[in-house]
């Protein structure tokens, strides 16, 4: 008996997700939009609960053959099922019932239906963001490496930078933009030094303040076994600081997200911060949506990667951080 | 390795040390003062004292890591100016860098000079000779204290050092990973001749492992006593010979108790 109580629980949560992505599928296939909501050229969230569904009882039907698929289905189970449950629920009161105003809360089958219809303008934005982010990202990023190590090892530097860098550090790098506009001579260059800023200080920081806090028992062993100075660095001093360094790595990354879609305002021809201001002012609001959930994706999807990068290159202290 | 025996010979001469204090340049702590002592290659003498008796302050001093005040310090006659991989180090907390495997560490010192490729070798049997085959991908964290211990031993000693230098590496283990250690640092020392200088709280390790004992007494740190161990090598903990030694040295310390007066005859 306790047995069948408990397989039946299991079978229950296994099958919960796609029984959740099926009521919200029912939901929107069933049940008519209000009248006065614009319609899409197509029912593009049907089609994506379709697969949702499938998805689900694909993952319901390998958890029931595999361990392995079973744990992972019952380790997200209850926050999968929500998640089709709060699009179901957002589903009905805006699109069914249109009960908020319908400029600014369009259909799902329109918002994916901008992603779809028109990926091309979409993409190229995207593409102009992360040309932008690379350039400016990097730039900032490595500038701010060589200055916080020149900090951390050279009590001159030190001397002479700490004041300039502490004072123009904390500054929220959007207040230059008025000077950087007079400055450089296109948009794209005042954009890439406005995110470069933006990264430069949190990486300076990290760094010269990771070195200086490094047991000086490490550079003791360095000299005793013969490394120079330039190795005492290279050897000792870098690899002993890097945590903290991608500590500066990572918030640098984070500010330079938001610098980026201000950077966007300033004269940008492209980009994915432009997109969603210049579709704002148009009033269209899913493409208002699209973007933020394209931006939501490829954030998401960069600092995932800066985490796994960081799982490789700081192997002997996995787990501080968790993303 | 008739040359490599004759190399290793430590001279300090008429040293004083004085540390001003952080927080207040009037306050100033004198370590050592007057010390002088002449470490024969291949000696094997063991600094012991209380705490503040500035025995760690003399081995990092041998090491060239500090300078002293007045006075000078020698290696095979030549002034000692800094820190070099002729004179091995091996700190209390093993100092392992936690960013690199234990192989990676062990080769760290023919890195820095460059031998690395030609000398690949070594690190594999240095390895084996502290009894971590097995271990060499592994970082220092996912590995016990005796074995971090074991792996800086390997990596002082790689670069084949004429002098080491044991700022009591064993003081955090238990008995029994402390005393095979201990035995293995007497195989490399008669294996090598390597001139070996210990600072310990143990009076049994400063028996065990010495040729000859210096007692430091603190405020200011001087030498006190220096006694000679005259005993046959594998040393029997518990000789009476042995026992005797222990309770002379604890007396000096005075650390043997009221009634240890004159009980002892060697």
């Amino acid at each position: 008996m306790q047995n069948r109580k408990q397989s039946l629980a299991f079978i229950l949560k296994i099958f919960a997700p796609a029984l959740a992505a099926a009521v919200c599928l029912a939901v929107q296939a069933l049940v008519p939009d209000a009248s006065t909501q614009p319609k899409a050229k197509h029912p593009y969230f049907t089609y994506f609960m379709l697969a949702m569904v499938a998805l689900q009882i694909l993952l319901a039907v390998r958890a029931l053959v595999s361990k392995r698929g079973a744990q992972k289905v019952l380790g997200r189970w209850a926050f999968r099922s929500v998640v089709f449950l709060v699009l179901t629920v957002f589903n009905y009161v805006i699109a069914k019932r249109a009960l908020f105003p319908i400029l600014y809360f369009p259909t799902y089958d329109r918002i994916l239906g901008v992603l779809v219809e028109e990926r091309a303008v979409v993409l190229k934005c995207l593409l102009y963001s992360l040309r932008l982010l690379l350039f400016g990202y990097f730039g900032g990023a490595i500038i701010g490496f060589f200055t916080g190590v020149s900090m951390g090892f050279s009590r001159k530097v030190s001397y002479w930078l700490s004041t300039p860098v502490h004072l123009v550090g904390p500054m929220p790098s959007t207040a230059w933009i008025p000077i950087l506009l007079v400055i450089f001579p296109s948009a794209f260059s005042a954009s890439a030094v406005l995110i470069g800023i933006a990264v430069w200080f949190p990486v300076t920081l990290m760094t010269a303040s990771g070195i200086s806090n490094i047991s000086q028992t490490y550079f003791d062993v360095a000299g005793i076994l013969g490394a120079r100075r330039a190795q005492q660095i290279v050897r000792v001093g870098i690899p002993a600081a890097a945590p903290h360094i991608f500590l500066g790595v990572f918030n640098g990354a984070c500010m330079s997200f938001i610098t980026l879609v201000v950077a966007e305002l300033i004269g940008a021809k492209y980009g994915i911060g432009w997109y969603i201001n210049w579709q704002k002012e148009m009033l269209a609001y899913a493409n208002v949506y699209a973007g933020l959930i394209v931006i939501a994706i490829v954030f998401s999807l960069l600092v995932t990667a800066l985490f796994r990068l960081r799982d490789v290159a700081l192997v002997w202290q996995k787990g501080v951080i968790k993303w | 390795m008739v040359a490599a025996a004759a190399a290793g010979r430590i001279r300090i001469d008429n040293i004083t040390k004085t540390f001003i204090n952080e927080a207040d340049a009037n306050a100033t702590v004198r370590a050592l003062s007057n010390v002088s002592l002449d470490i024969a290659p291949g000696e094997f003498v063991t600094l012991i004292g209380a705490s503040g008796c500035g025995k760690s302050t003399l081995l990092r001093l041998i090491a060239g890591l500090i300078k002293p005040d007045s006075g000078s310090l020698s290696m095979d006659g030549e002034d000692i100016s800094g820190p070099g991989p002729e004179r091995g180090f091996a700190f209390q907390d093993h100092a392992l860098f936690p960013w690199l495997t234990i192989a990676g560490n062990v080769a760290f010192g023919l890195k820095t000079q460059g031998v690395y490729a030609e000398r690949k070798a070594d690190v594999a049997h240095w390895i084996e000779r502290v009894g971590l085959k097995g271990f060499e991908k592994y970082y220092p964290h996912q590995i016990s204290g005796g074995m971090c211990q074991r792996a800086a031993l390997a990596r002082s000693l790689i670069v084949s050092p004429k002098v080491l230098l044991l700022d009591e590496p064993l003081g955090a283990l238990d008995a029994f990973t402390r005393m095979n250690i201990q035995d293995e640092i007497l195989k490399i020392h008669s294996g090598e001749q390597t001139t070996m200088i210990m600072v310990t709280h143990d009076v049994d390790e400063a028996v065990y492992m010495s040729d000859r004992v210096v007692v430091l007494s603190p405020r200011p740190g001087r030498i006190r006593e220096t006694i000679e161990i005259d005993l046959a090598r594998p040393r029997a903990r518990s000789s009476a010979d042995f026992m005797a030694y222990r309770k002379q040295l604890l007396n000096i310390l005075h650390l043997g108790g009221e009634d240890t007066g004159a009980d002892y005859v060697i």
